[in-house]
């Protein structure tokens, strides 16, 4: 069964053609890679599929309900209860700890609730950290509170944007481990990278240029 | 189900409370002026409302501010109406009741008036008198008149001789009014002089003046028509009145008072009050305010406040002024979190909650500063200028917080209005 379809995606802005005719499946359970060079349009296309932008053209099914005519309202409750961000920039509310900044999307997802969020960190091994906050944080920790946030609400799709653009080797890895282990449990990811190590670790490869699939693995 | 709602409540709060205290530099400068507005604002308020009562007591350095006629029946005073009349004046807020006769009088062949009253309280109803030498004391001590004075050139401490009787003059009275011509003696020195004015009654109840009928008659003849009717003289003077009295007095020789003078520190509102009572309790008397010294009352006191509203007004007005631009910035600051919260599947509404509950909190905060702060100023601004003190008003807590938490909401609504623009894809994007 197919978690995510894109058929036919367009994105412009203004003149310029972010996306262009994009066709893409992602099975439930699957890890997909995103490859391409700088100004592809990546982060288009991951936007298009977290609900944070809708395509010029086209349509996009989200776990059977097309995504690409909603409102901005429904797009945000779609957005809340089907997927997980991660960022390059992490992106973490920097007054509250690293257990609070997971509680937030529990918060705005049904109800913060402590032990969950604990939990939650564990799995990042990160529960020593957890009353710390995220500029007491390595680079590395900050982007595991990161996915521990993603994960909290059980989302449909983890989408993560460059999640190993900033960080070092030792902290890479540490994240990629992650990933195996969520792929392993039957989390469906979305990961753009450049780094072609990581793409190995998927089972899909997509290759963008221009706006375009240039390739499939 | 009440659990719930409590975590998250109390995560809301944890969020707003954080958000403030980590903000702590920028959001002092936005407490702060939360803060001196709502001082002020309660301090003027506290002022604007005690105003009349402090400026009461100023007031009353313009004399006497009500007067007591004989009313249509008489053409004057009887001192049973006048006790009766002194009786119904509330004792802690009446300053002076003086207490008037006037006779004609010739002095070195020259025409004036003869005045006798009581010195102590003429001290207190007329404190604008300019008095060279000193007030009379003794029996025989009496003050003259500017105008007198310098015609018949006398000076502190020269004999007088007034219808063959000596007195000592001990003092020149100058009020810039007709008062310039009168030669002043104390009641007691009046009666003397003019015995047929004092007013006895006899064991058996007769009275030593015309009989009462007779006065009445006299009198309505001799009164301009219109003196003492229920005219509304819209700038009834003082020397009105005296010349009223004059008129009668002059040409009848009734027994009793024929003016009474009385400074009295209450608002307009209960004079006119007062002068209902004494008319409604005490038919022999016509009580009279003295438009001219009520009116110059009142107009100060409008302009007082107004004064003190516009000022309020102005304060307020920069308070939100400061307040708005302080959250426009945190907003502005706040921008990538604001769209983080959004991606994490913030509404726009709970959005807004959050920064409307950081105002609340503000507002509250500074408020309550204010309201405390407000009282000082008050207090100091009491003792300084008006020299009294100024009670607490409890109602001005929950006044203060209101209009705190209203002037730092509305000042936060256009700035977090904004927040709904803010697109997640756009501000998570840039490095
Ligand atoms: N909001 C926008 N307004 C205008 N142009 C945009 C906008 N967002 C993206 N673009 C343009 O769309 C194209 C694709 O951008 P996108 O951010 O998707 O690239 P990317 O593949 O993520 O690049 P990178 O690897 O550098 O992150 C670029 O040419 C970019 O300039
Ligand atoms: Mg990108």
């Amino acid at each position: 069964m197919n978690i995510l379809e894109l058929k036919d995606v367009s994105r412009a802005f203004g003149a310029v053609k972010a996306l262009q005719d994009v066709d893409l499946t992602v099975g439930q359970g699957e890890w997909l890679a995103i490859m391409g060079p700088s100004g592809s349009g990546k982060t288009t296309m991951m936007n298009i599929i977290g609900c944070m932008d809708k395509p010029t053209t086209g349509s996009v099914i989200l776990d059977g309900v097309d995504i690409s005519k909603e409102s901005s309202k429904s797009l945000t409750t779609i957005r809340r209860d089907k997927i997980g961000l991660i960022f390059q920039q992490f992106h973490l509310v920097n007054y509250l700890t690293a257990l609070e900044n997971v509680m937030v999307a529990q918060y705005y997802h049904s109800l913060p609730d402590q032990e969950e969020a604990l939990e939650a960190l564990e799995r990042v091994g990160l529960s020593h950290r957890a009353r710390h906050l995220p500029s007491q944080l390595s680079g590395g920790e900050q982007q595991r509170v990161c996915i521990a946030r993603a994960l909290i609400n059980h989302p449909s799709l983890i989408l993560a944007d460059e999640p190993t653009g900033n960080l070092d080797e030792a902290n890479e890895v540490m994240v990629l481990d992650i990933f195996k282990q969520l792929h392993s449990e039957g989390s469906t990811l979305i990961v753009v990278t450049h780094d072609p190590e990581v793409a190995e670790d998927a089972q899909k490869t997509v290759v963008l240029e221009h706006g375009r699939i240039s390739s499939k693995r | 189900m009440a659990g719930s709602r409590h975590t998250r409540r109390s995560f809301y709060l944890k969020m707003v409370l954080t958000s403030l205290l980590r903000r702590r530099s920028r959001m002092v400068v936005a407490l702060l002026s939360v803060m001196i507005g709502a001082t002020i604002l309660s301090g003027l308020v506290t002022v604007y409302y005690d105003i009349p009562r402090q400026m009461g007591q100023e007031f009353r350095s313009y004399g006497a501010n009500l007067v007591l006629l004989p009313s249509n029946g008489g053409s004057s005073i009887n001192p049973e109406d006048f006790e009766k009349a002194k009786a119904l004046l509330p004792a802690g807020e009446t300053i002076g009741i003086t207490p008037f006769c006037y006779e004609n009088v010739l002095i070195n062949g020259q025409p004036y008036i003869a005045a006798g009253t009581e010195f102590a309280q003429a001290q207190t109803t007329s404190p604008y008198w300019l008095i060279e030498g000193a007030w009379p004391q003794a029996p025989g001590e009496i003050l003259v008149g500017r105008e007198i004075a310098e015609t018949i050139l006398l000076k502190p401490g020269d004999p007088l001789t007034i219808e063959a009787n000596d007195y000592q003059v001990v003092g020149i009275v100058t009020s810039g009014s007709q008062e310039d011509a009168f030669v002043f003696l104390s009641l007691e020195d009046f009666y003397e002089l003019y015995p047929e004015r004092l007013f006895a009654a006899s064991p058996d109840g007769e009275t030593d003046g015309l009989p009462q009928g007779e006065t009445d008659g006299l009198s309505s003849i001799v009164l301009p028509p219109g003196h003492t009717s229920e005219s509304d003289c819209a700038s009834c003077h003082t020397e009105e009145f005296i010349n009223t009295a004059l008129s009668s007095s002059g040409t009848t020789t009734t027994a009793g008072l024929d003016l009474v003078e009385c400074s009295v520190s209450v608002s307009t509102d209960e004079l006119d009050a007062l002068v209902a009572t004494i008319a409604e309790d005490v038919p022999g008397i016509a009580p009279r305010l003295v438009k001219r010294v009520t009116q110059s009352e009142d107009t100060v006191l409008a302009k007082l406040q107004s004064l003190v509203y516009l000022v309020t007004l102005v304060i307020l007005v920069l308070t939100m002024i400061c307040v708005a631009t302080t959250m426009m910035a945190v907003v502005s600051e706040r921008r990538r979190e604001i769209g983080l919260r959004k991606a994490l599947g913030a509404s726009n509404l709970s959005i807004i909650m959050e920064f409307m509950g950081e105002s609340l909190v503000l507002g509250v905060i500074g408020g309550l500063g204010g309201v405390g702060l407000g009282f000082l100023f008050a207090q100091a601004v009491s003792a300084n200028v008006f020299s009294r003190t100024i009670e607490f008003q409890p109602l001005m807590i929950p006044f203060t917080l209101v209009v705190s938490v209203l002037v730092t909401g509305l000042a936060c609504l256009l700035p977090v209005r904004g927040t709904t623009q803010i697109d997640p894809a756009i501000v998570l994007k840039g490095e």
